[in-house]
């Protein structure tokens, strides 16, 4: 029955190509279209570049000022401890110079 | 025009018939089958400059046509569109003419061949139509020879236990009842 079965496909697979007719103007479209597909890809791609080089000279620009107040005290409530507050220091032993 | 429209567009002109024959077997309506086919052929455009063997490059577009028919399945809208009752009843002839039963027994086969899910459709086709072995399917679809062995068989008992055995016997089960 396999084989029955199987030679029956391969029979009724051959018998459907006469069921198709041409496609006309087909490369025309395929290639009109195809073109368009890559140009859009390729202004996407460009885009994305342009975004990302845009943030990128925006984080630089951001960061420089940032960069040079350096060092920043923490804000009030942060833990970073303000200079103000800082303990004083104790006072250096005084080291007795022997005569 | 360039080198990949002058290339791609012979290709085209030369073998869109027999592409177009392959994409109706494999989705079994013209409007998909087309639709199919155009669609392949824009992607092998895009992906031109990749394919280095330009011999091979009917197998690509194949391989290309049926990996995109089998991802067209996956959206629920394709499948809505694709999917066909697996009943297909019909009035059936009461005089036996056996030459009438061949021609019968290929529409049901067709009838039931849409019934199958896309990949073993597809397992089919490539085997049967394109004659190709189970290593070349696998690597058309991408997948195992394991897979596709048991794709294979999965289909064919599937269309076994839908056809009945006998063309005589077929003819008075498809009968519509009075």
């Amino acid at each position: 029955m396999s084989d029955e079965l199987t030679r029956l496909l391969t029979e009724t697979l051959q018998s459907r190509e006469t069921d198709v007719g041409p496609m006309p103007e087909l490369a025309s479209r395929v290639l009109q279209k195809g073109r368009s597909a890559r140009n859009r890809r390729l202004a996407l791609g460009w885009g994305t570049t342009g975004v990302v080089a845009a943030a990128a000279v925006v984080a630089v620009a951001l960061m420089g000022p940032v960069m040079q107040h350096s060092p920043n005290p923490g804000p009030a409530n942060s833990r970073r401890p303000r200079p103000s507050r800082l303990p004083p220091r104790s006072p250096r032993p005084q080291t007795r110079i022997p005569s | 025009m360039d080198e990949r429209a002058r290339d791609l567009g012979a290709f085209i002109d030369a073998r869109s018939r027999s592409l177009l024959r392959f994409a109706y077997l494999l989705t079994g309506d013209h409007g998909l089958a087309e639709d199919l086919l155009q669609n392949s052929l824009i992607k092998v455009y895009l992906s031109w400059d990749r394919i280095q063997d330009r011999t091979a490059l009917e197998a690509y577009t194949r391989t290309v046509m049926t990996r995109t028919q089998l991802s067209w399945w996956r959206r629920p809208a394709r499948r809505e569109v694709l999917g066909v009752e697996p009943t297909g009843r019909a009035v059936r002839d009461h005089h036996h003419v056996p030459e009438r039963d061949q021609v019968d027994e290929r529409d049901e086969l067709w009838r039931l061949l849409a019934t199958l899910g896309p990949r073993p459709r597809a397992v089919l086709v490539l085997r049967f139509y394109e004659d190709l072995s189970e290593a070349e399917i696998a690597r058309v679809l991408g997948c195992t020879t394991g897979t596709v062995k048991s794709q294979q068989s999965r289909g064919l008992a599937r269309l076994r236990e839908r056809m009945p055995a006998e063309p005589h016997t077929r003819n008075t089960l498809m009968e519509e009842p009075r």
